[in-house]
């Protein structure tokens, strides 16, 4: 089968030091891949390079056949890959409710046009937005954080949000940088399951994480990278009873 | 050519403007543009001890830049630093900068009047001719003084630990203050010899022309080009971006007139900034943003 | 009464210069320092066509409103490569340039004898001639551009424009063309300042380059800031608050030849204060935090 996300012989490196090394991976349509590996093995770098942020030294990345590479990051984001950060980024000053509904792409709003004339498009789209918005926060059972600031929340539910920022952006493809790492059990259950219903809806998922429990309850297919390389991939029981991988994570 | 070797000459003041300015802005980390104040105290602190109170000018020159110095200090521990503990950003700086250059301006023009003033009685200058080269013996003592400030302010960069600290400042404040470097204390030493520098710089200038309110920004214009086009990361580059700003400016007289000299110096610094904002030889400061 | 005519002119003015530098600074947080270039452009055009073509008003206005509007686009594009303080050097380059043509260019502008017998405008049949006139005519485009900009803030597009200022990275993540919205909001932003421009023009009749200096931008900055960055009603508060409050200093009974500095001064000091105790103005929600 077609991959959804080509990633080839990709190489990047920083004043000397190698953060990807002839990285590769194929990802499958509606899967859930999870990438694990020591710190500095490369992983929030592969995603940066793959969202555009930061151009690969060498390698081509295909979204559905079509070139990534050299793409601006919005543009990409506009392709449906939408990812999140490790060191949490939403707009912290301001209400949960603006943050998710910035996220919904091809506003009529945000159109100099539309708004230059007044357009009643605007009002109905909003209004549609904020309903959707209302319903995610709902899946999540954090509905009466709608008006709070995003400061406010617990650092669980700022994960929360920028989760549900993700799906309101329409993504085909989310990329979450460790989405359950410093959250309590209780929220890690709440993500995890949302994240599990995703390819029900044909939502590719590709995850970091350190959280190996979490990992296993959710991934279809595991991939293990140290010091840029791809160790190990696969099935995530064979993976993780990977001699390397069990040496990584023992220490 | 006549035009290029005066552009040379006239720009030992751009020297000292641009060290003045390069050591502001990267020891203590913004534009602070109240040190076109600083410009003009130099010269009028020496027009009040020289002209006013009659003292001799090796007494009032160092008066005059100890006073431009502890102004500097002042600035910098009553008002930036308690900025940046609320978390003020550059931009936050930059703003109080210039709200403080204003006042000063407005409190110098109150003090001395709008006129123009003078710290050496005017009168035909003396000049001299070297290897057929007219030079006045105004612009043979401040390149004297340029090159001392450039000498001295390279032996402190390279061979004290306070300047050695001062440049991992203005490479990279975080990184230093990591390894132990105490900000607080190095950006107070920045302000202090930016703004001696300043005053000198200020002095210098007035006794070449003459002392008006205004004379700091004209200077601080300079300044700004000279440091971002030079960078901070070497005396040198400031040196060279001093003749290249002396020469254009001279250059630019000849083909389109003198009035032309301020936007010749800032669209300089429209492309420095645009295209090289670490200067001629700096490695790039950029922070990686991810 | 005719003064108090003229202090609602130009306190119109001002709002109409705040809200729009409000859409560039408080909104998508791009410190400019260039917003009485802007101004000034707006001014120029409309007398230079009035002048020399005797074109009708509305014409003028649309004019420079497109031509003002390109040079936002001027400086709008170094906001996508250069941040924060040196952002705002870059615009007080340009500020120090287009100041420097104004009063340079003699030929186009008469330079520093400035523009003098700008015909009064009529605007479809209607004259506007006293003070009452204009106070209607600036009441109306104050109306006008102040829900303008109330619209454009609550849309989308204000909400990227906001997200834009609190992080860039963000925003971009989510798919939305930064470099876009940065360059339009600067175009929108002086073509609204060019409006407070032209009117300004007509309304004086006369105009020379010393309305549209570096001192300008402060003073248009300072009201912004002081009456809060990203809200619209602080803008007019502090336009207001800034005209009003200098003019009851002058009935304090100062002699006018200090009074002017005096006014500096204060206004310096109100900047200082307020980034000092207050970052936020009156009514802002912005700060320039880290
Ligand atoms: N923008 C950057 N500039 C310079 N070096 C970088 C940059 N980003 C990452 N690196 C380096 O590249 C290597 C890989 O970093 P990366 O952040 O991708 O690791 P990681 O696998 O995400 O680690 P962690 O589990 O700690 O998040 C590290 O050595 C890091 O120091
Ligand atoms: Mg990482």
């Amino acid at each position: 089968m077609e991959p959804v996300l080509h990633v080839d012989k990709i190489y990047k490196n920083f004043d000397g030091t190698v953060a990807l090394d002839n990285f590769s991976v194929k990802v499958q349509a509606a899967s859930i891949t999870g990438i694990i590996g020591p710190n500095g093995a490369g992983k929030t770098t592969l995603f940066n390079v793959i969202t555009g942020f930061l151009p690969p030294d060498s390698g081509s990345i295909q979204y559905n056949g079509q070139l990534l590479v050299g793409l601006p990051p919005y543009k990409i984001a506009r392709h449906g890959i939408i990812r999140t950060f490790q060191q949490l980024r939403l707009i912290t000053r301001l209400p949960v409710l603006d943050n998710i509904l910035l996220a919904f792409q091809n506003q009529a709003g945000e159109r100099l046009r539309n708004i230059f004339t007044f357009s009643r498009l605007i009002k109905i789209q909003e209004q549609a937005n904020r309903k959707k918005t209302q319903e995610l926060l709902d899946s999540l059972g954090i509905r009466d954080k709608e008006n709070a600031l995003v400061e406010d929340l617990s650092y669980g539910q700022q994960k929360m949000v920028s989760l549900l920022c993700c799906l309101a952006a329409g993504a085909k493809v989310v990329l979450l940088d460790e989405p359950v790492a410093g959250v309590n059990p209780e929220i890690i259950n709440i993500i995890l399951d949302m994240i599990r219903k995703l390819p029900e809806q044909g939502v590719t998922v590709i995850l970091i994480e350190h959280n190996m429990d979490a990992i296993m309850r959710v991934c279809d297919n595991l991939i293990f990278m140290d010091q840029g390389k791809k160790i190990a991939e696969g099935d995530p029981e064979m993976v993780r009873n990977n001699p390397a991988v069990i040496e990584a994570y023992l220490e | 050519m006549q035009f290029i070797i005066n552009g040379i000459l006239a720009s030992a003041s751009f020297v000292l403007a641009g060290l003045a300015c390069a050591i502001i802005i990267r020891g203590i980390g913004f534009f602070n543009l109240a040190l076109g104040a600083i410009f003009t105290l130099g010269g009028y602190f020496v027009f009040s001890l020289h002209v006013k109170l009659l003292l001799p000018l090796w007494i009032a020159v160092p008066i005059a830049i100890s006073l431009c110095a502890v102004l500097g200090m002042l600035f910098e521990a009553m008002l930036f630093s308690p900025l940046r503990a609320k978390q003020a950003g550059p931009s936050v700086l930059l703003l109080v900068s210039i709200g403080l250059y204003i006042i000063l301006y407005g409190l110098i023009e109150l003090i001395y009047g709008p006129q123009v003033e003078m710290i050496v009685a005017g009168g035909p200058r003396s000049s001299l001719q070297i290897l057929g080269i007219r030079i006045t013996t105004i612009q043979l003592v401040t390149w004297a003084v340029a090159i001392a400030a450039c000498v001295s302010l390279s032996c402190f960069l390279k061979l004290t630990k306070g300047g050695v600290a001062l440049r991992a400042v203005a490479t990279d404040s975080e990184l230093a203050a990591m390894s132990g470097i105490e900000l607080p204390r190095i950006r107070m030493y920045a302000s202090a010899i930016g703004c001696s520098l300043a005053a000198i710089c200020g002095f210098m200038i007035g006794m070449d022309s003459d002392l008006s309110p205004n004379m700091g920004m004209r200077i601080l214009f300079g300044g700004l080009v000279v440091a971002i086009a030079g960078g901070v990361d070497s005396v040198f580059g400031i040196v060279l971006a001093a003749f290249l700003l002396g020469i254009a400016q001279h250059v630019g007289v000849w083909k389109i007139g003198s009035q032309w000299q301020d936007t010749i110096a800032f669209a300089i610094l429209l492309i420095f900034l645009l295209f090289r904002p670490q200067g001629f030889f700096g490695k790039n400061f950029k922070k990686a943003i991810l | 009464m005719e003064y108090l005519l003229h202090i609602l002119i130009l306190i119109g003015i001002y709002i109409l210069l705040s809200v729009s530098l409000n859409l560039i600074v408080g909104y998508a947080g791009l410190l400019s320092i260039a917003h009485a270039a802007f101004y000034g452009v707006g001014a120029y055009v409309a007398a230079l066509l009035a002048l020399k073509l005797n074109s009708p008003f509305l014409a003028n206005i649309v004019c420079a409103i497109l031509l003002t509007g390109m040079l936002g686009v001027l400086v709008g594009v170094p906001s996508l490569r250069i941040k924060d303080d040196y952002f705002a050097i870059a615009t007080f380059a340009f500020q120090i340039i287009t100041f420097s043509i104004m009063n340079n260019w003699v030929s186009l502008t008469n330079g520093p004898m400035g523009l003098p017998g700008i015909p009064t405008p009529v605007i479809l049949g209607w004259q506007v001639n006293s003070h009452t006139d204009f106070l209607i005519l600036i009441f109306l485009l104050c109306f006008i551009i102040v829900s303008f900009s109330l619209i454009l803030g609550h849309s989308p597009f204000g909400r990227i424009l906001k997200s834009i200022r609190e992080d860039e990275i963000f925003t971009q993540a989510l798919g939305k063309n930064i470099a876009f919205c940065k360059v339009a909001i600067f175009v929108i932003g002086a073509g609204m300042a060019s409006v407070a421009g032209v009117i300004y023009a007509y309304y004086i009749s006369f105009i020379d380059p010393t309305s549209f200096t570096v001192m300008e931008s402060i003073f248009i900055i300072s009201i912004v800031i002081i009456g809060g960055a990203g809200n619209i009603w602080g803008s007019i508060l502090g336009a207001a608050f800034l005209v009003i409050l200098p003019e009851a200093l002058r009935f304090l009974g100062m002699p006018s030849a200090i009074a002017a500095n005096m006014r500096q001064i204060f206004y310096g000091v109100l900047l200082v204060l307020c980034m000092l105790y207050c970052p936020q103005g009156f009514l802002g929600e912005y700060s320039f935090e880290k």
